[in-house]
């Protein structure tokens, strides 16, 4: 078996049709008077400013799905930052998206416990179904996907998580189900961790 | 089987609400601190429990704590590090899901023991049910009168923020942590000054994990006598282990640490799922693995570091022989390469270039020269590195070469033989 490239590492660029990007309308002014009223109370939180930096991130890319140069001045200017400290921020943390993704941003989980439970074979189900690589985003812009670290699903591993969700004990027939039932529009319950029945037993 | 404390409750659905918790005990540890203790007389009482750290470097949590100035008229912080992010680590998820007023208590505990008036959760923005389970109990610890202004009547305050995360390892590294708040990039900094000392916003600040505040409770509500009685007389208390990999069966189990690696993962793991295991790390993807012949070995901080690995985040990863080790060591060094925050050259480029020397002996390109190369990079990186990320990765793949070298032999020669 060859060895993966890393995809992490790369900026790969997502296919360019796969999504129209809602940043395009946007512009600073919206995107302050969008986040003004909520990060008031972020602020407050705070003794200083910049710290909020994440935070309002974090409320850009729930809004706009990613975050560009508008955010960023926007941001800078509601918490009075040089707009590169913001910059900085976006550009460090990989859960910020500054491409456009998919509508569902599959994370396959493919660390060392999923792995040695064969997450590299689950890679390959979703790229061999989705006809993308790693790091791609599907032509129709309903799904990227991505491999990304240890999500902490190691005792129910392979496991991946489709936007906010994770999903669990993955093998073939689990995966094709999760995507059919995504693609008809009907998402199938996540595997929550927080149900007591996954967790394995003390003996 | 030793009866459970951390876990009592995990399986109970009510578990996270405030109403099941104090009707379990829950805040009677607090109750008494308020009403017993001065905030010195706690951290003199938590010396004596010879707590010691839970996230990983196993720092007595005692003596941390007494490293905060007193009444120097600066605002102090306090920090729980709920960045887990080590690799095969899930424990500080399970508390936080399942049974999070536990925490909030040993925060407020901890607050009133070294003057902190504002604390931040760092959660990694992974665990959304975390998120959301420990900003409910935080939201009614307040309306219950734990957190707010003049804590049962204490003359305490604090309040609890969530800061979320956003995917970088580094960030576990509690300086990483803190720049991580003040809104700048997750790079480590220089130690002295502590965060102690100099923490956040250049104020004393308490950087404390998931599980030790979790067993703060416990320790005023059940007393110094019952954790001291557990597990071996340099770490007391109970402890979790979170079991993944080539098990028959994995999850997270509260015991004490005097368990062998063995017994935790033939009676807890139940063994391997194919034939036989041929090692395990025992505490996270940065604690060296250890072949199967070394497994009596207890899991606690001195006696794994007896053999030169560590118990770090208490995270044991089994692998049998279906797991290559070239392969796992491949994956376990593009994760810290990827991981690294960038500050320092010896962990960027010395990972960049270990984990291309891995792919190409994964691959069948290997040259004979590629192991002791590797052992060179080793030796550069530990202990040049700024952060103990880079001393972690290079600490673990140098113990895949010194236990299993004949791997990575059979891969490279087999390519010489026939290419």
């Amino acid at each position: 078996m060859s060895p993966p490239a890393n995809p992490r590492a790369s900026t790969a660029p997502v296919t360019d049709a796969a999504t129209t990007a809602p940043g395009t309308a946007l512009t600073t002014a919206v995107v302050k008077s969008d986040l003004a009223g909520p990060l008031r109370d972020i602020v407050a939180r705070y003794p200083k400013a910049r710290s909020a930096i994440m935070p309002a991130l974090y409320l850009a890319q729930d809004k706009y799905g990613h975050l560009d140069g508008v955010v960023y001045a926007a941001v800078a200017d509601l918490l009075r930052v040089p707009e590169i400290q913001v910059f900085e921020v976006a550009s460090f943390y990989t859960l910020f998206a500054r491409e456009p993704r998919g509508t569902f941003h599959i994370q396959l989980c493919d660390n060392l416990s999923c792995m040695l439970l064969g997450a590299d074979h689950m890679r390959a189900c979703l790229e061999h179904r989705l006809g993308i690589q790693a790091g791609q985003s599907t032509r129709d812009g309903m799904f990227t996907l991505s491999l990304v670290e240890c999500i902490g699903s190691c005792d129910v591993a392979p496991a991946m998580m489709i936007n906010q969700d994770q999903y669990s004990n993955l093998d073939e027939a689990k995966l094709t189900d999760i995507l059919d039932q995504l693609t008809l529009g009907n998402p199938t319950e996540p595997g929550d961790s927080g149900d007591p029945g996954a967790q394995e037993e003390q003996p | 089987m030793s009866e459970l404390t951390l876990l009592k409750h995990i399986d109970n659905p009510d578990a996270p609400r405030i109403e099941s918790y104090e009707k379990s005990g829950g805040y009677e540890g607090l109750r008494r601190v308020l009403k017993d203790f001065s905030p010195d007389e706690v951290i003199e009482y938590v010396k004596a429990c010879k707590l010691r750290g839970r996230g990983g470097a196993g720092f007595p949590t005692g003596i941390k704590w007494d490293f905060v100035p007193k009444e120097d008229g600066k605002p102090h912080y306090l920090c729980c590090n709920a960045d887990e992010g080590e690799p095969g680590t899930f424990k500080d998820r399970l508390l936080m899901e399942r049974d999070p007023h536990q925490m909030i208590e040993g925060m407020v505990i901890t607050a009133y023991a070294t003057g902190c008036n504002i604390a931040y959760v760092y959660i990694r923005g992974e665990y959304g049910l975390s998120i959301r389970r420990v900003q409910d109990a935080i939201n009614a610890a307040r309306a219950r009168g734990y957190l707010g202004d003049n804590i049962l009547g204490s003359g305490h305050s604090l309040e609890i923020h969530l800061h979320i995360g956003a995917g970088a390892y580094i960030c576990g590294e509690e300086t990483a942590l803190l720049e991580s708040i003040e809104g700048r990039r997750g790079m480590p900094k220089l130690k002295p000054p502590f965060p102690a000392v100099a923490g956040l916003y250049e104020c004393p600040t308490v950087v404390n994990n998931v599980e030790t505040f979790a067993c703060l409770p416990h320790i005023f509500r059940l007393g110094s006598d019952w954790f001291t009685s557990i597990g071996p007389e340099d770490a007391p208390g109970p402890k979790l282990f979170a079991l993944s990999g080539r098990l028959k069966q994995r999850g997270v189990f509260e015991l004490p640490m005097s368990i062998s690696l063995g017994a935790l993962i033939e009676d807890y793991g139940h063994g391997a799922i194919t034939g036989t295991l041929k090692a395990a790390i025992p505490g996270g993807v940065s604690a060296p693995m250890i072949p199967a012949s070394g497994f009596d070995v207890g899991m606690d901080f001195s006696s794994l570091a007896a053999v030169d690995s560590m118990l770090g985040s208490a995270a044991v990863i089994a692998l049998d022989e279906t797991s290559s080790i070239p392969v796992v060591a491949r994956r376990i060094t593009e994760f810290f390469s990827h991981e690294s925050c960038g500050k320092c050259t010896p962990c960027r480029e010395g990972l960049t270039w270990a984990a291309k020397i891995l792919r190409r002996i994964e691959s069948g390109d290997g040259l004979p020269g590629d192991p002791a190369q590797l052992e060179m990079l080793c030796g550069g990186i530990f202990g040049n590195s700024f952060c103990a990320l880079g001393d972690g990765a290079a600490w673990a793949l140098a113990a895949t070469l010194k236990h299993f070298r004949p791997e990575y032999d059979a891969l490279i020669t087999r390519k010489t033989a026939t290419g």
